[in-house]
């Protein structure tokens, strides 16, 4: 039978128009919070699309499912395999499936216009993959359930199972269902792999378990061994991947930056932001040796966007939209601690934070306005009584200061305004 | 003939056997199935559809095993099978519907949509064609069925019950559809009305309580029956059916 004939008989036909209309309910504004990069994009199109379209290729699928079973096609004595058969009713839907992550990655790549890149097609192929599974569940339950029952459920069934887990403090859950991704990645992050993967064995478990309750016997033992089995046992090796991630799914970024020297000093962006690598160069560099000699700290050799040691290379941002003041205050917090010491809610170093990076972003260069719209002018007061000691004492303020951020037992100096 | 059943028993799971002792093959030709209710007809034919699996022995055409694998999907392929209730799939047109089970039974999409229309002229709906098979009358539907299992060129057609529920202008309609169908390959026809026993079958096997009660010329099944009686040839068959079943002999 000719395709389209095939074609204008299936669930998929009917089920477009509202995955359509869900995609873009799901996409909605979250367009104008991509980052600027490709993953970010790739992964807001899949989640998007999974969370669109699994939950209606579900249902769909139990709608196919119960037709199969209705038209009592095993009764037929088909020459083709189970596996074909199955194939060639899942083929529209999958079909649907395929155009409505191509229309969402349409829809983001707008936005991505003039980021450089290409979509991240593992991303991609695992939403697609928790796609096929969930279908093919709707497949099997179709063969024993009927579909006013079946399609409402697996509709319901499948959105709650991958929209649910984000809900739960129990973080491991949501990075096996198959939407955990929608918050990965800023550009100095990727996706975690340990999370992709474990989605695509548990999808690839529940599609085998779903094809084998479609295609098996009632009854038949060695399929029920395997329609509970392959489930459990995808979870036991999947769970371990993801059993201590937190909230999302993502992780430092280490590769694709683009790097440049001048002055025997190498910058480093990433490559999306390849154009804006002379910018930061200007900015970063002069505010780099004015920073070096203000704090004593020795001058880097590489001033980077990607992972930094704070001692040989300095990390520093460039956003899109980032002017020199924000470029300046990202290289000047950069040199501070990312994360306070665990000395319990009396730590007093904290109050160190804000003098030091308005001192900071002050000595690199920022203008004393911005500095005080980010740290506020209390702290721009006490980091203006740093700047008029003289240079010897500025640097024994921030050595002091530094370690009182680094250690519980040092309270910080001079860190209030007169 | 061809389907030959080889020490065959069938029981349905911790039931007892529905069939017990099959050790014969079905006529060559146009044969017809008889036995009451519940005397195990569907059974013989699903063994021979392959749709059911024998207990014990095997059954083979052209010495092809479908419990074996690596024969199943030929012998598939040379048989061809209606059941008695005719499913289409919902949404499909009639052609559709006809050149889907030819696919099924492994022709190519091209080949299956082709023949459709020729298997549906067959059976005189090639007017229906582009209708929507979940429209059709209980009649037409047989026919549907029939065009299923004529579109793949089976060598083999077996037909469960199909003048069942059929008022007599369908039934005769349907009866001389399935007297060409029978022009082109053997044809088992189950059925338990026996006013199906025209001169239209050459052979006839009668099944009761789970065994084979005669296989042979349908005249033979006269003379096994007790000999002659009066009337048309069809009444002797008949006849001579009913006191084979009842055990009048």
């Amino acid at each position: 039978m000719p395709l389209r004939r095939w074609l204008r008989s299936s669930a998929a036909m009917t089920a477009l128009p509202l995955m359509a209309a869900y995609m873009f309910f799901v996409l909605g504004d979250s367009t104008n919070f991509l980052e600027d990069n490709w993953l970010s994009a790739t992964v807001l199109a899949a989640s998007a699309g999974v969370m669109a379209m699994g939950p209606v290729c579900a249902a769909a699928g139990a709608w196919e499912g119960a037709r199969l079973s209705r038209g009592r096609v095993e009764g037929a004595a088909p020459v083709r395999p189970p596996a074909v058969i199955l194939a060639w009713s899942l083929l529209p839907i999958l079909g649907t499936a395929v155009s409505g992550l191509l229309g969402a990655l349409s829809l983001v790549a707008v936005a991505m216009a003039d980021v450089p890149g290409l979509p991240a097609p593992s991303v991609l192929a695992v939403a697609l993959l928790v796609i096929v599974a969930w279908t093919l569940v709707g497949f099997a339950a179709g063969r024993f359930l009927p579909p006013l029952l079946g399609v409402p459920l697996l509709l319901a069934g499948t959105w709650l199972w991958l929209a649910y887990p984000a809900a739960l403090e129990t973080f491991w859950v949501r990075h096996l269902t198959g939407n955990n991704l929608g918050f990965c990645c800023e550009t100095g992050t990727t996706f975690h792999r340990g999370a992709l993967t474990a989605q695509a064995i548990l999808a690839v478990a529940v599609a085998g378990a779903a094809f084998l309750a479609w295609a098996r016997h009632r009854g038949t033992r060695r399929a029920w061994a395997g329609i509970a089995g392959l489930p459990l046992a995808a979870a036991v090796v999947a769970f371990p991947l993801v059993r201590d991630m937190g909230p999302e799914a993502q992780v430092p970024r280490t590769d694709g930056l683009v790097c440049s020297r001048w002055d025997g000093v190498e910058v480093c962006v990433w490559r999306e932001r390849e154009k804006r690598l002379g910018f930061a160069a200007g900015i970063a560099l002069p505010a780099v040796r004015r920073l070096s000699a203000a704090t004593g700290l020795p001058a880097p050799g590489r001033v980077t966007e990607g992972p930094a040691d704070g001692r040989t290379s300095w990390r520093f941002a460039v956003p899109p939209g980032a002017g020199g003041d924000d470029v300046l205050f990202g290289l000047a917090t950069g040199l501070l601690p990312a994360a306070p010491p665990s000395c319990g809610p009396d730590w007093s170093g904290a109050d160190a934070y804000a003098p030091m990076s308005a001192w900071l972003a002050l000595t690199a260069g920022a203008g004393r306005d911005s500095v005080a719209r980010r740290t506020g002018p209390a702290s721009l007061g006490a980091a203006g009584r740093a700047l008029a000691l003289p240079p010897a004492g500025q640097a024994r303020w921030f050595g002091h200061n530094l370690a009182a951020l680094r250690r519980c037992d040092i309270p910080p100096r001079e860190v209030t305004p007169l | 003939m061809p389907i030959s059943f080889q020490g065959c028993e069938f029981g349905h799971r911790r039931g007892s056997f529905v069939l017990t002792g099959l050790d014969f093959s079905l006529p060559e030709g146009r044969t017809v199935l008889l036995g009451p209710n519940g005397s195990g007809k569907s059974t013989l034919l699903g063994l021979a559809a392959s749709l059911l699996r024998p207990r014990t022995g095997r059954v083979l055409y052209r010495g092809l095993d479908p419990a074996r694998r690596r024969d199943r999907a030929r012998y598939r392929s040379l048989v061809g099978w209606m059941p008695q209730e005719i499913r289409p799939l919902p949404g499909l047109t009639v052609r559709e519907q006809v050149g889907y089970a030819g696919w099924l039974k492994g022709l190519s999409r091209r080949e299956a949509w082709r023949r459709s229309l020729e298997a549906l002229e067959v059976v005189e709906l090639g007017t229906l064609a582009d209708g929507p098979c979940a429209e059709l009358s209980g009649g037409q539907l047989r026919r549907v069925g029939l065009a299923q299992t004529l579109v793949h060129d089976a060598e083999v057609i077996l037909l469960d019950e199909p003048t069942a529920g059929l008022d007599p202008d369908q039934r005769e309609r349907f009866r001389e559809i399935v007297s060409r169908a029978g022009e082109r390959a053997h044809l088992v026809v189950a059925t338990h009305d026996i006013t199906d026993l025209t001169g239209t079958y050459d052979s006839a096997v009668v099944l009761d309580t789970g065994g084979v009660g005669y296989a042979g010329p349908l005249a033979g099944l006269v003379t096994s029956a007790g000999g002659a009686v009066r009337g048309s040839f069809s009444d002797q068959v008949g006849r001579a059916y009913r006191r084979l079943v009842t055990r009048e002999v």
